[in-house]
């Protein structure tokens, strides 16, 4: 026995050495310095060569020893394993153990064969009885300990009360208490067994099992206050642990509230494990008492490292005892109790210091349940009975989903949507609705998608229940269906609501989201576009009823930019409708004759950014119109100008016909200049198109600048733009016009230069008589010997001949001076012969100034003619009076009287001729009417021509008589 | 020195030349013609008489640059109205401004149906040909415009001054005596008539006409040359010249020329004397 004892030491020291060793040095293999020294001292004892009893009987303990390293090697595997999902059968891994257990039993049964009637037979028995308690299946613990037992008669045998001991162990661990008290209640008399407490504690355990709950408690609590005796081994800490249960089973938890209170200082990990075993009894107002007493504990001595707990077993006691009121009272408590933790811990580095915070996913499960559980029953009594359902207990599960939300809010969206469905269970939509709202708004932050689509569900079978309000349905519609599309653009259910969507924005005149809704439509389904068109189309419509021009010109400059692909067509289309919206009011305005506002309107259309260049040209030549209706016809040439800037060729084109008619209205304003330049414009740019309209500015063009009296100009738009036009007789038009124009002005320089830049008929011929006419009508002499070079310079034949007349004019005009100036007799003395010659010679000029200027009364020469008729009725008149007025000095009366007398008759002939010529020239002047200079110049007083001037003292008429 | 004379002479008579005559007659029982032309109205006269119906009598008040801008502002409003494109070119024709007068004449003539308006329009085209020295044309212009309204009197009096300025007198008398004109008592008429007689000679038959007209007219410059003309026909030089010098100048170049000639002659005649 010493010896088995000193083996215990000796093993215990090698345990605590190797535990040492282990604990030193971590990477020692504690078993297997345990095994090799038991098997090296087996060995050694083995290898002896005569074994006696003690030797035997040491081999039999150290058997055991290494028995039970075996178990526990075995015993590890198992639990390493078994964690690890093997699924072998738990004896498979205890095979080792059963079989060395078996060759010890059997060493044992040898031993004792071998020596029947050592001293060591009970300690054999002993031992066997351990084994087999401790690692056989061969129930013969029992047995073996009660051989013990039979073999030691001393009752304060040590080996006996070992044997006792292990024996009510046995009983105990087999339930059998009542003989597990039998032997306990006697191992409790060796009051120097230091295990004493533990005995105690045992044999209350074992009167608690029979229901002897006074001697329970009183075994117990000696084993607590014998704990307090060094002598033996302190279980307090089990005693504590287990005497609350006690107390509850006696149905005494309040004199348990009672010993903890009084013995510990700190009963609080005791007093919540005993309010929870007395919550199961079904001692409520103890448990209560005893929970709140632990509160106490907890506020007055600042334990809040017990907090957590406590509100734990508070959940299990109110939850146990369906006051589910009181649960989520407490619930919240928790949650405010956690987020303080959470604060304090963020700021406390010392983790011993840090509260305690791991019981939160328990304490959220708890929640959950009684949430859940209460959830199912209202939505159960609401099935059964609309009016039934309890509404506080609905009140309970919405407190705590928020505290749900609160603490765990990772899944926020399942406690949304769970809130939601609580609301649905009982029919409270409006605040379901709002519910599902959250629920989705968090699944789409959290991307949540199985919670999303069922709050969708959840929420768009509400809306489709139509049970809220019109228009908060409509809101939640609206909600779900574009959050759905955020969620799931696409998607099976998304393909429909695109449209639904569309169609509730669209009813609401909400074109911005309606769009946007076609637009994401479109991204994901183009193979709809055509569907797509025609709602915007309706958006469009709508607009255009409700003449919405800022609408209308903002979805226009986006379908410019490709919105939905448009057709360009279809754009176009838009755009004239825009554009006749928008100037439907001000050409109303027009019309109503407020032309200033009107123009002001279209004005004001052009420099709006917000419309396309279509729109602006179009108001820009709209406002050209109304200037021009006015009168102003600058600035309708101004916005003529923006217009264009912003008109494509093709538009422009178009527009001609219409800007042809202003530009003849323009004139018409007396504006020349302005309608000239459009003309110029227009040939400039179109001049490739050659058709009427340009033939007919090209006409206007002429005629503005004619008009202006720029000649150059004129002339210029002749050269540059004869290609332009489809009539080319106006480019002779035009010549004819321009050459009229000079000859008008009487511009011998210009006429001149003209003829010398177009030298043909018939300005050729309209020329030269030009030129003769001015020659004759002119009084400028500078301008009569230009034209007289220019005659020579023509070299002509007419000209030529012209040139000769003229001369032969001049001459005549002097030698008619010369006849004038003649002095027929002077002399003294009259010589009859003398006379005669000298008169012969006389009239012998008149001859040859007849025979030589004769030719000119016929001259085509107009004014020459008649000049040269005057001429030689003047001549004839000097000659005749010349003649008559002969009076010879020295001649007597009668040959003075008879000289006279035939003087005169001589005298009359050429009087006659100058009156005939007079007469032939009047009745030619009267019968032709000529209007001459020729014929202005011989009508004369006095040889001054009348002042009466047709052109000075004419008269314009401006009305009829009335 | 001289060129410098002769320069500042020229700019002088250029400056004060004017393309007519003021004929102006207060007194509207002296203007046979006052219900077809304003053109001779005085300023009196004009005055009295309202421009809303007919804005051309505005141009005749020296507001003719206004009078074409409001023509422009009322463009819709009055050009259906017969006058409208005739009285444009008379305000331009006022102005002096003969081109354009001339093409709104034109359009006048080319746009209107009614005969009367055509009238007007021929007649005073006529006198632009005139102006231009066409004496063809604007005698066919204005025989067209005869033709076309008969009882005016306007065209029939422009084409005697045509007369009598080329020669033709009897002709001028035959359209001033008869028709129209019978019994008219007008400045212009009996100047013409006076004008056309002294140049067919009859001195006597031109006295007559020239005793008619008043004595304030004779400062007129060409019924002062002419008188003088007559006057020295009738040996009374003086007379002519206290004619000649009490005469208001024309500023007209022609009419000018033929001044200084007859005063030239009164000079000598006086000299002679």
């Amino acid at each position: 026995m010493i010896v088995l004892l000193r083996s215990f030491i000796i093993c215990a020291f090698l345990f605590s050495a190797a535990g040492v060793s282990a604990a030193k040095e971590k990477k020692v293999d504690r078993w297997n310095e345990l095994m090799k020294l038991v098997t090296t001292e087996m060995k050694i004892l083995e290898s002896t060569k005569k074994k006696g009893p003690d030797l035997r009987y040491r081999m039999l303990e150290l058997h055991s020893e290494i028995l039970k390293l075996i178990h526990e090697k075995n015993n590890k595997e198992f639990l390493a394993k078994s964690t690890n999902g093997d699924r072998r059968p738990k004896e498979e891994y205890f095979k080792e153990t059963r079989t060395y257990y078996a060759n010890t039993k059997e060493f044992g049964f040898a031993f004792l064969k071998e020596y029947p009637n050592t001293v060591h037979k009970p300690w054999v028995f002993f031992v066997l009885g351990l084994n087999s308690r401790d690692y056989g299946r061969d129930n013969l613990a029992e047995e073996y300990l009660l051989k013990t037992i039979a073999m030691v008669n001393d009752p304060h045998n040590s080996l006996r009360h070992h044997a006792e001991t292990a024996l009510a162990d046995h009983y105990y661990n087999e339930k059998q208490f009542k003989d597990a008290i039998v032997y306990y209640e006697r191992a409790i008399k060796k009051s120097e067994d230091e295990w004493l407490t533990k005995h105690l504690f045992n044999l209350s355990w074992c009167y608690l099992k029979v229901h002897d709950f006074d001697k329970a408690i009183k075994a117990i609590q000696a084993s607590y206050f014998k704990s307090k005796d060094k002598s033996y081994v302190d279980i307090r800490d089990q005693v504590l642990e287990n005497i609350g249960s006690f107390y509850v089973y006696a149905s005494r938890p309040l004199e348990g509230l009672e010993f903890y209170l009084k013995h510990e200082k700190d009963p609080v990990p005791y007093l919540m494990p005993m309010g929870l075993k007395a919550m199961n009894k079904g001692h409520m107002k103890e448990t209560e008492e005893i929970l709140s007493s632990v509160q106490e504990l907890i506020n007055k001595n600042k334990w809040p490292k017990y907090q957590e707990q406590l509100f734990h077993t508070y959940l299990d006691f109110y939850r146990h005892y369906n006051r589910f009121s009181d649960h989520e009272k407490t619930s919240g408590q928790f949650v405010r109790y956690y987020q303080k933790a959470d604060e304090f811990n963020t700021k406390t580095a010392d983790k011993k210091l840090k509260l305690p915070v791991d019981g939160r996913e328990d304490a959220i499960e708890k929640m959950r349940s009684l949430a859940g559980f209460l959830q199912v029953k209202v939505a159960k009594d609401m099935k059964e009975d609309e009016s039934r359902y309890n509404e506080d207990e609905l009140n309970i599960v919405l407190r705590l989903f928020d505290h749900l939300i609160v603490l765990d809010h990772t899944k926020k969206v399942e406690y949304f949507y769970f809130r939601a469905e609580t609301f649905y269970s009982v029919r409270r939509w409006k605040d379901a609705a709002p519910s599902y709202v959250e629920a989705i708004l968090e699944a789409k932050t959290v991307k949540n998608e199985v919670l999303g689509r069922k709050s969708f569900d959840s929420l768009l079978a509400l809306t489709g229940m139509e049970v809220l309000p019109k228009d908060e349905n409509k809101k939640f519609l609206i909600f779900a269906y574009s959050e759905h599309l955020v969620f799931w653009p696409k998607d099976e259910r998304s393909e429909q609501i695109y449209p639904k969507l569309f169609e509730i924005y669209h009813e609401m005149h909400d074109d911005v989201k309606a769009s946007q809704v076609l637009a994401v439509f479109n991204k994901y389904y183009p193979e709809h576009l055509k569907d797509q068109q025609k709602h915007m189309t309706r958006v469009l419509d709508y607009f255009i009823d409700q003449k919405n021009t800022v609408k209308l010109a903002h979805w226009v400059n986006e379908m410019k930019a490709g919105f939905l692909s448009f057709s360009k067509e279809t754009v176009e289309k838009a755009e004239i409708t825009l554009g006749n919206i928008l100037f439907m009011q001000y050409q109303d305005m027009a019309k109503k004759g407020d032309r200033v506002a009107a123009a002001k309107g279209f004005e004001s259309i052009y420099v709006h950014k917000l419309y396309t260049d279509k729109v602006k040209y179009q108001a820009a030549f709209f406002a050209a119109m109304v200037q021009l209706e006015m009168g102003e016809t600058s600035k309708s040439y101004h916005w003529l100008e923006l217009a264009h800037a912003r008109m494509t060729d093709e538009q422009w084109q178009e527009r001609r016909v219409e800007e042809l008619k202003l530009t003849e209205r323009m004139y018409r304003l007396q504006d020349f200049v302005t309608a000239f330049n459009m003309t110029k414009l227009h040939l400039k740019k179109f001049c490739s198109m050659k058709d009427d309209t340009q033939s007919r500015f090209f006409e206007i063009g002429v005629m503005t600048a004619l008009v202006e009296e720029n000649t150059k100009v004129a002339e210029g738009m002749l050269s540059s733009f004869r290609n332009c036009i489809n009539k080319p007789e106006l480019i002779s038009k035009g010549l004819q016009q321009i050459y009229v124009f000079l000859e008008k002005q009487g511009d011998f320089h210009g006429l001149r230069l003209f003829v010398q830049r177009h030298s043909v008929e018939p300005y050729i011929t309209q020329y030269r008589y030009s030129l003769q006419k001015w020659y004759w009508e002119k009084s400028s002499l500078t301008l009569k010997e230009s034209i007289l070079a220019e005659f020579r310079s023509l070299k002509n034949d007419e000209t030529s001949r012209w040139l000769v007349e003229m001369n032969l004019f001049e001459k005549a005009k002097k030698d008619r001076d010369i006849l004038e100036a003649h002095v027929i007799w002077d002399k003294p003395v009259f010589d009859g012969d003398a006379y005669n010659k000298s008169l012969e010679a006389y009239l012998l000029k008149v001859q040859a100034f007849k025979n030589s200027y004769q030719a000119l009364t016929q001259s085509t020469q107009v004014d020459l003619a008649i000049l040269a008729t005057r001429h030689f009725s003047q001549v004839y008149q000097i000659v005749g009076t010349k003649i008559q007025a002969v009076r010879p000095k020295g001649m007597d009366e009668a040959t003075t009287v008879a000289f006279t007398g035939a003087m005169k008759n001589v005298g009359q002939e050429f009087l006659g001729v100058s009156a005939q010529f007079e007469k032939n020239l009047a009745k030619a002047l009267k019968d032709k009417e000529t209007l001459t200079y020729g014929s202005r110049s011989i009508a004369s007083v006095e040889n001054v021509e009348n002042p009466v001037h047709s052109f000075f003292t004419g008269v314009t008429m401006d009305k009829a008589r009335e | 020195m001289k060129t410098t004379l002769i320069i500042l002479t020229l700019i002088i008579l250029a400056s004060c030349s004017s393309s007519r005559i003021d004929r102006k007659i207060d007194n509207v029982a002296w203007d046979s013609l006052a219900d077809e032309s304003y053109l001779r109205w005085g300023e009196s006269r004009l005055e009295k008489q309202s421009s809303s119906q007919l804005p051309v009598i505005n141009c005749y008040k020296g507001k003719a640059k206004e009078t074409l801008v409001q023509y422009k502002k009322d463009y819709e409003k009055l050009v259906g109205t017969s006058y409208y494109w005739l009285h444009i070119g008379n305000c331009y024709f006022v102005q002096d401004a003969w081109s354009k007068a001339e093409f709104y004449y034109q359009m006048s003539l080319n746009e209107s149906k009614n005969a009367t308006v055509k009238s007007i329009a021929l007649n005073n085209l006529g006198l632009i040909h005139f102006k231009h020295e066409q004496w063809e044309k604007g005698k066919e212009l204005l025989k067209e415009s005869m033709k076309t309204a008969s009882e005016f009197k306007v065209p029939r009096y422009n084409m005697s001054q045509l007369y009598l300025q080329f020669g033709h007198y009897d002709k001028a008398i035959e359209l001033l005596t008869q028709g129209p004109f019978k019994g008219s008592q007008d400045i212009d008429v009996y100047f013409s008539l006076a004008n056309a007689w002294l140049y067919k000679g009859d001195l006597e038959a031109s006295g007559k006409y020239f005793a008619q007209i008043p004595k304030d007219h004779f400062r007129r410059e060409d019924i002062a040359a002419t008188y003088a003309l007559y006057l020295i026909r009738k040996n009374d030089i003086k007379g002519a010249s206290e004619i000649m010098k009490a005469r208001e100048r024309s500023g007209v170049l022609e009419i000018t020329a033929i001044s200084q000639k007859i005063e030239k002659m009164l000079a000598v005649k006086m000299k002679e004397e």
